[in-house]
């Protein structure tokens, strides 16, 4: 079979590129905004003037309907699913419609209109395009919601019940974009609109210092809505726009809980944005330092020593990465150090894998390297026993383990060609590699022709690696058992329930899968034996209804510690220790953001060790390291750090009886180049004393 | 916080990105233009929020939004042949394959491999999990393939 390649620059190619003048504009406009910022400032008028002229003149001159007819949209939304747009109509199409408007009374009828309908050729349709367009504008506006908003105004200002109806004409028609907003009516078990427009409204006054009821006056607009494929998955949310002295778009839950985040990762509303500059402003005026010390107020102190794994940290010479020239680093934060996994070894230590990257400059396009895959493995002691970057191979890593005769395992994705292939790489703990095998073509495990290999690494277990990948019309999920040398053993077959993947880990005995059945809304669990045969029946969790759930640790005693939460953006989490037949022996929740992940160890004593992210106060991002002791994690909890800023956590491991390593990484803001900017990023081993 | 300066020049940078991701949604570049400058004015409002490393997804999420809001207004699907005219790609075989994909699968397609896009930076782009994007880019892989009748390597 022929093999196409298409690179960046043939898909590029596809696309016209940017008009020099308009770059231009574009340029000069954004150089000039910080002047401009003091005077009102207008669009360029691009189409949008042509567009706009267009609907005067047609303003001007059409009838406005005597009729709103509900009927008449939902026959318009249906000819628009069946046979597409007006602007590929054919004549008998164009009268069709002419004779819609006409029967549900949007147009009074006339000879003239009369001859319209049953004429024929050129000049009839001609004629029907005159009239269309001078009613509804251009053409290629003549759509169900281009007709509804010369109707009923802007989208924006209709009434939430005509919203509603709206989106649900486009359900019914099939007309829905996969992405587009679905407005709906709230209902009774959500806030009514005036309370979500008071909380929106306290929340930016309280936010900028203002007296209550001092922003009543703003225009106001609010709407209940979802997107349309997150319905299975996600809640409806209030979104209020506050137009006035200060302007603000606050994101409101059913329940009243403000929803900083509600429009995705990186939005901030005006008001969480004012917290957060205040906030960061209060801590940069007050040092870290202190703020740290206010933090452990009340708090045991805790000792801990970071120490930096310089061989793989971005500003590193040795081992992986060259440095870069001052004179190639613009603000950007590209030039990098990844962290895969951080697992903890028998011995102790951690197998840490990653990449590091050359590029120097995200926006230019200045690549100064390729990004080199390593392993690593980092001491008790946080010294660095081996680095191994693997130079020349082109790719990424996804992750690594130790199997239970002590050798790594890790699963490398190479590029060749353009092709991807996956090698297994075993290594010893001292660092030798033992062997290298690339791993079946995903065709030959899931039996069907595949586009390419695509696998992810989910354990090591049972004498080799487990890894996953997806096929057929359901995107079915395939866990496979590969042997040491990376041949598969068998599959474990999963029907993927839309875009839910369902989760493995493997246990002493076997696997254990939980899942999530989207008709009933229920998790369940199911066993599996070393063969991968599953035994019993599957056991659901009515305890835990519309919790979508990860194994967090299976306990000696047959326990199954889960946590879970109904979407993806909510903030609290559901912990449950399970017993074996799926009673929930304990289950609380914890206040939790999505973006942060924790990881967790127990020490020789058992006790279960908990690291993880503390935001330095509500309203800003800066993180530090916390560690939490006990089940629940609510006996101490201790903030770690010699400065604020940015960190994630990737793994953690006992040392001795009474001490821990988290491997993070951290970011800080620094000075440069007379901005602040938050560019400086490093890879450190954190030992602490328990 | 970005500061002005630092956003201006991210900004700039990114007007190719830009125009190049709401041309792939809107076809027109009328209307792409539209996009991309209202996508900058209301950056340049939202600054505030932005934060340096996220600042390119961030940004491309508004020009995704202000695209929506775009075919909204016209039209919600763009037909194969509306490129303007004399802006006809050389390669119509694969410029239809694209234009079959639905905009879900098309657009993290583009993401990744034309500019470069993490899968991270996709999922915030986009506004779905990782996992999400993972499977999109799996199934816009294998539909493209299926389009095309054969074989594709994506580099």
């Amino acid at each position: 079979m022929k093999r196409k390649v298409i690179d960046r620059e043939a898909l590029r190619a596809l696309y016209p590129p940017v008009d020099e003048g308009f770059e231009r504009d574009m340029r000069h406009m954004l150089r000039t905004l910080p002047e401009r910022e003091e005077q009102p400032m207008k669009k360029k008028s691009l189409t949008a003037v042509v567009l706009a002229a267009a609907l005067i003149v047609a303003l001007a001159a059409t009838a406005v309907a005597a009729v709103f007819s509900r009927a008449f949209y939902e026959d318009v939304a249906d000819m628009e699913h069946d046979i597409g747009y007006y602007t590929v109509w054919t004549l008998e199409e164009k009268q069709r419609m002419i004779g819609m408007m006409v029967d549900h009374g949007v147009i009074g009828e006339d000879d003239a209109l009369a001859k319209l309908r049953t004429g024929s050729g050129e000049a009839v349709e001609t004629q029907i395009d005159a009239l269309m367009t001078e009613r509804y504008g251009r053409a290629d506006a003549i759509t169900l919601v281009g007709m509804l908003e010369k109707e009923l105004g802007e989208l924006r200002d209709w009434s939430q019940e005509d919203k509603a109806w709206y989106s649900q004409v486009l359900l019914d028609s099939g007309l829905i974009g996969d992405n587009e907003e679905v407005f709906m009516m709230p209902g009774e078990q959500d806030i009514p609109p005036e309370e979500a427009v008071r909380i929106a409204l306290d929340a930016v006054t309280d936010a900028n210092g203002l007296a209550r009821g001092a922003l009543d006056g703003s225009e106001i607009h609010w709407d209940f809505r979802i997107y349309a494929d997150e319905m299975d998955t996600e809640k409806p949310h209030y979104e209020v726009q506050i137009e006035g002295e200060i302007s603000a778009l606050v994101y409101i839950s059913g329940d009243g809980r403000i929803l900083g985040e509600a429009d995705g990762e990186g939005y901030q509303s005006p008001w969480e944005a004012a917290e957060a500059e205040r906030a960061a402003e209060q801590a940069r005026a007050m040092g870290p330092e202190p703020l740290l010390r206010a933090h452990r107020e009340g708090m045991a102190p805790l000792e801990a020593q970071e120490i930096a794994i310089d061989a793989v940290s971005a500003r590193s010479t040795s081992g992986i990465v060259d440095e870069w020239g001052s004179e190639q680093f613009t603000p950007s934060i590209e030039k990098d150090v990844w962290v895969r996994s951080a697992a903890a070894l028998a011995d102790g230590g951690m197998l840490m894998t990653g990449l590091a990257d050359g590029q120097a400059a995200l926006f230019s396009e200045r690549v100064t390297g390729e990004r080199v895959p390593f392993a690593a493995v980092i001491e008790p002691t946080g010294a660095i026993r081996f680095v191994k970057p693997l130079v020349g191979r082109s790719g990424t890593i996804c992750g690594g383990a130790q199997d239970q005769d002590g050798t790594l395992l890790m699963l490398l994705e190479e590029e060749t060609d353009g092709a991807s292939a996956y090698i297994q790489i075993r290594m010893t703990p001292a660092g030798e590699i033992v062997s290298e095998d690339r791993l079946p073509a995903q065709s030959d495990i899931t039996g069907r022709r595949e586009e390419g290999d695509h696998f992810w690494m989910v354990g090591v277990g049972h004498g080799g690696m487990v890894v996953s990948c997806t096929s057929g019309p359901d995107n079915d999920v395939h866990y496979t058992q590969l042997d040491a040398q990376a041949r598969p053993v068998f599959s474990i077959v999963v029907p993927q329930k839309d875009e839910f993947t369902p989760r493995i880990t493997v246990t002493d005995t076997g696997y254990l899968l939980t899942g999530y059945d989207k008709a009933s809304g229920m998790p369940f669990m199911r066993r599996y034996d070393m063969q991968g045969k599953q035994t019993g029946e599957d056991v659901m969790l009515p305890e835990l209804a519309g919790l979508k759930l990860n194994i967090e640790e299976i306990h000696a005693d047959g326990t199954v510690r889960v946590k879970g939460r109904t979407e993806f953006s909510a903030k609290t989490s559901t912990i449950a220790i399970l017993t074996a037949d799926g009673q929930a022996r304990d289950k609380w929740e914890i206040e939790e953001d999505f973006s942060v992940e924790s990881v967790s160890c127990r020490l020789p004593s058992g006790e279960r060790i908990e690291a993880r992210l503390h935001r330095v106060s509500d309203a800003l991002f800066d993180k530090h390291l916390c560690i939490a002791r006990g089940e629940k994690g609510e006996t101490l909890c201790y903030p770690l750090g010699a400065d604020t800023g940015y960190w994630m956590i990737h793994g953690i491991a006992p040392v001795g009886e009474d001490k821990v390593m988290v491997i993070v990484r951290v970011s800080r803001e620094e000075e440069l180049g007379g901005n602040r900017l938050n560019c400086t990023r490093g890879i450190a081993a954190v030992i602490v004393n328990l | 916080m970005i500061a002005d300066a630092v956003f201006s020049a991210q900004a700039e940078a990114m007007i190719p990105v830009l125009h190049r991701v709401c041309m792939s949604i809107l076809h027109q570049r009328a209307d792409a233009q539209d996009a991309v400058q209202s996508a900058l004015l209301k950056a340049w409002e939202k600054r505030g929020s932005a934060k340096p490393e996220s600042f390119r997804p961030w940004l491309t999420r508004i020009a995704i939004n202000e695209c929506r809001n775009i075919q909204r207004r016209r039209m919600r699907v763009v037909p194969t042949d509306s490129f303007d005219e004399g802006e006809q790609p050389q390669d119509i075989g694969l410029a239809e394959a694209m234009d079959a994909l639905p905009e879900k699968l098309r657009t993290p397609l583009l993401l990744k491999y034309m500019e470069g896009f993490t899968e991270r930076e996709i999922g915030a782009s986009l506004g779905v999990p990782l996992t999400t994007v993972k499977s999109r880019l799996f199934r816009a892989r294998r539909a493209l393939a299926q389009a095309l009748g054969e074989e594709v390597e994506l580099r």
